[in-house]
């Protein structure tokens, strides 16, 4: 996104206009637009910079590009997309997104699972032997994450 | 159904065992705000939720939760790696390890074990999204608390992470109250309760 933009207007949202009493209200957000790529996204936990709202201001740095963190990044803007979609069910640009990240979501997973290991069943489609319950497991410390 | 996914929704790489850090992020395992009791509110919820914006948000988020508590279980389970017993008594661990050795057990920090008396499902739409948005908000504020007290940069990535995710499920919650109430009588709120009056 252009960090330059003094516009602010992608932190603010709708708020009805009369708003019955005895009720919470919290602003609808607009848009997905804008949006950060998807690396930084993940790496910051949001792909909104309006719901961006860290800490003392402290923001992780920038993931390292690796086939795991490319997969994991692609995945991720897929799941946030459909959190927005689930409350923003007619946002058209929103659900567009939403199915390019899905295609390339399909695209980058049978890469990384042909070249690395199972990450669901269907992968075991395409596996030479049965090879899901090898090591490492996700939650395992790897000193090299490159996979 | 659940299909499981042999992945991390986010990176967990913690280079330093530190059991003293552990004793206190198991709280976001079993603690009164934590995962486990979050992806079992929003998955509990769902089946009395009349709409159906609202049943794939709960079933959705629940579902992301669910991740959430892998993560914290992959950073307890590489924090209390190859410990010693000297370690463990330095680090002040031994109230737990004595109990569970290095096994991830969902506990609150305190020690008591994960109850559901730390959740709610009333049955209610406006009641139950009021909950929702409240529990984000009170596991943002443990997540807060531990970047208080952590000093790993390894955990406080992880951490911060999953913190901005409370952030954007307290929006959608919101999001989704306010899809709900366009459903229902504007002049009076509560004149019914749409789980369970026709």
């Amino acid at each position: 996104m252009d960090r330059n933009k003094t516009d602010n207007g992608y932190r603010f949202g709708s708020l009805p206009k009369n708003a019955p009493l005895a009720m919470a209200y919290v602003p609808l957000q607009e848009s997905v637009s804008p949006s950060y790529e998807s690396m930084e996204a993940l790496s910051r936990g949001t792909l909104f910079p309006g719901l961006d709202l860290p800490l003392m201001n402290i923001v992780n740095s920038e993931l390292k590009m690796c086939p795991l963190t490319e997969m994991m990044a692609i995945d991720f803007v897929a799941d946030e997309l459909e959190l927005y979609l689930d409350t923003h069910k007619d946002d058209s640009e929103a659900f567009a997104m939403y199915q390019t990240f899905l295609a390339l979501k399909k695209e980058v997973r049978s890469r990384y699972a042909m070249q690395f290991g199972p990450i669901s069943q269907e992968d075991m489609l395409g596996a030479k032997r049965y090879c899901w319950p090898d090591d490492p497991w996700p939650w395992d410390y790897q000193p090299k994450m490159e996979v | 159904m659940f299909v499981y996914e042999k992945k991390l929704q986010y990176p967990v790489k913690i280079k330093n065992p530190n059991p003293a850090l552990a004793k206190f992020i198991i709280s976001q395992y079993g603690g009164p705000d934590g995962e486990l009791g979050a992806s079992l509110r929003y998955l509990s919820q769902r089946y009395s939720m009349p709409y159906p914006e609202l049943k794939a948000l709960l079933t959705d988020i629940g579902t992301e939760e669910l991740g959430h508590l892998e993560m914290i279980g992959a950073i307890v389970h590489q924090l209390t790696r190859n410990m010693t017993p000297e370690e463990i008594k330095k680090a002040g661990f031994e109230t737990y390890f004595v109990d569970r050795t290095a096994g991830v057990y969902p506990t609150a920090a305190s020690g008591f074990p994960w109850s559901a008396a730390s959740m709610a499902v009333k049955g209610d739409v406006i009641a139950d999204l009021n909950e929702d948005l409240a529990a984000e908000q009170k596991a943002r504020v443990t997540y807060d608390n531990i970047l208080r007290l952590s000093d790993d940069p390894d955990v406080n990535n992880v951490i911060r992470y999953l913190r901005e995710r409370e952030v954007v499920h307290y929006q959608r919650f919101g999001e989704g109250l306010r899809r709900a109430l366009e459903k229902m009588d504007e002049k009076n709120f509560y004149a019914v309760n749409p789980a369970f009056d026709k």
